[in-house]
């Protein structure tokens, strides 16, 4: 093998072009040494993906950090419009997802070529799952107008939502009490949206949306991974395209792992 | 190198693993057979990774060598490092669900200040468990680790500055809203306040 990259090498780059491959195994592009030499640098390279990727999050996790220290009372109001249970459930299909996608590598580097598409269906299932929920979310917020901006204009005060009434049943019955005697007049006043609540949901669309475009991106590398899979390219020596795929999917789970008690469990 | 040998080799075995993998659907016994037939297929020098499952299989004469000398074996001969046993990464992710449960489980528990605390805690003992076993950077080259951490240091730095700057700037955000008040509930239900427009107006005009 040495010998094989010597003579590339000696050769000069004319020959590169002629006799492709230059080394002996066929999935190894012709600059690299080896199946390790390009799977090494197909990780590094994969890992610097990653660290732009946590940076360009952190901007958003920095908004989020500096609005909830100047107004906890916003996050505290708003909180209560977001379905924990969802959230959880979401949590759970991104992890069985990762859990997948990590089984998935295994599988690549066994040659287990059913077990590997299996795993590689499950994990895109996953994450059409992930989505569905999100959108049966985003849509009911819609719905209610817990939109950013101006186009926040909430269906209902946080205190006829359930989450609320479980957590809160003093000052529920407080609320009522108010309700029976001023109407909904006397009851805002009891329990007051604070000003700005607004900016919750700018932030929310945000991080989350932005994370569901990763995973839709997700959706995309693993459709192409499954491809590759049933031509069966994939063995010991070559499975670094299913890894980084992997390593991609799991800092997405990563950033949901932060943004499912940031958001949804504010207590 | 033999590589047309090889590849033969390995395409019958690729199809004698699939054949199992289809007759066994349940985890263990799927991943057992597998390992069996890797092992009897590609005898032939090319399959290191299979070594830690290869244990399980050959008796060790002496069991504790030998985990050692496949631990250094690892290091040297693969640098592509080796499979994870399914065991291992089950295990994580009936951990990561745990966790989940207990994270959700904290809320209904009023601790303060401490429940956001709690929450981050948890979260980062979740992603530790990601970033090490499922992103296998336990066993990576140190790089890599060396470059996700400094992402993380970086991103900490970030925001602990934007935080220190924000809070600095605290005392100016309260005598701006000691001077001007904001104009009371912004806008809790619009309709009742137009409603209520004759009385309003005459207390806020003064």
């Amino acid at each position: 093998m040495s010998q094989t990259t010597a003579d590339a090498h000696g050769d000069g780059h004319d020959d590169d072009h002629d006799h492709y491959p230059v080394n002996e195994y066929p999935y190894v592009a012709h600059h690299f040494d080896s199946p390790e030499h390009q799977f090494e640098a197909g990780k590094f390279g994969i890992w610097l993906f990653l660290v732009t990727e946590v940076l360009f999050f952190s901007g958003l996790f920095c908004a989020y950090a500096i609005y909830r220290a100047m107004r906890p009372e916003v996050f505290e109001y708003a909180h209560y419009y977001l379905d924990k249970n969802l959230g959880a459930l979401n949590t759970i299909v991104l992890l069985v997802s990762s859990f997948t996608a990590a089984w998935a590598v295994r599988a690549a580097r066994l040659r287990q070529k059913n077990l590997l598409m299996l795993l590689i269906v499950i994990t895109i299932g996953c994450a059409f799952t992930f989505m569905g929920v999100k959108y049966f979310e985003y849509s009911h917020k819609f719905h209610d107008q817990l939109l950013w901006g101006l186009n926040f204009n909430p269906a209902h005060p946080a205190w006829e939502l359930p989450s609320f009434q479980a957590k809160h049943p003093e000052l529920y019955a407080k609320i009522q009490e108010a309700l029976a005697a001023g109407g909904p007049e006397a009851a805002a006043k009891v329990m007051p949206q604070p000003a700005n609540t607004h900016v919750f949901f700018s932030i929310y669309f945000f991080m989350t949306g932005l994370h569901g475009v990763h995973v839709i991106g997700g959706i995309v590398v693993w459709i192409w991974m499954l491809i590759k899979a049933a031509k069966n390219q994939f063995g010991p020596k070559y499975f670094g395209p299913i890894d980084f795929a992997a390593l991609y999917w799991h800092l997405v789970d990563l950033v949901w792992i932060y943004l499912f008690p940031l958001l949804y469990l504010i207590s | 190198m033999a590589d047309k040998d090889d590849d033969t080799t390995e395409e019958e075995e690729t199809e004698s693993s699939e054949e199992e993998t289809e007759e066994s659907s349940s985890e263990e016994a799927d991943t057992s057979d597998d390992d069996d037939s890797e092992d009897e297929g590609s005898d032939d020098g090319d399959t290191q990774e299979d070594d830690p499952e290869k244990e399980f299989f050959e008796p060790a004469p002496a069991p504790a060598d030998h985990e050692h000398e496949h631990e250094g074996h690892d290091d040297h001969d693969n640098p592509m490092g080796h499979a994870l046993p399914v065991k291992m990464l089950g295990g994580v992710l009936g951990l990561l669900l745990v966790l989940t449960v207990v994270t959700v489980a904290v809320t209904y528990v009023d601790l303060g200040v401490l429940n956001l605390a709690v929450a981050l805690l948890i979260a980062t003992v979740k992603a530790g468990l990601v970033v090490t076993v499922f992103m296998h950077l336990k066993w990576d080259k140190v790089l890599n680790t060396f470059a996700f951490v400094s992402s993380v240091l970086f991103a900490i730095l970030f925001v602990s500055l934007a935080m220190t700057d924000r809070s600095e700037y605290q005392k100016d955000i309260d005598s701006y809203i000691e001077d001007n008040p904001p104009a009371e509930p912004a806008a809790p239900a619009p309709a009742a306040a137009s409603a209520a427009a004759p009385a309003a107006p005459a207390p806020s005009a003064h």
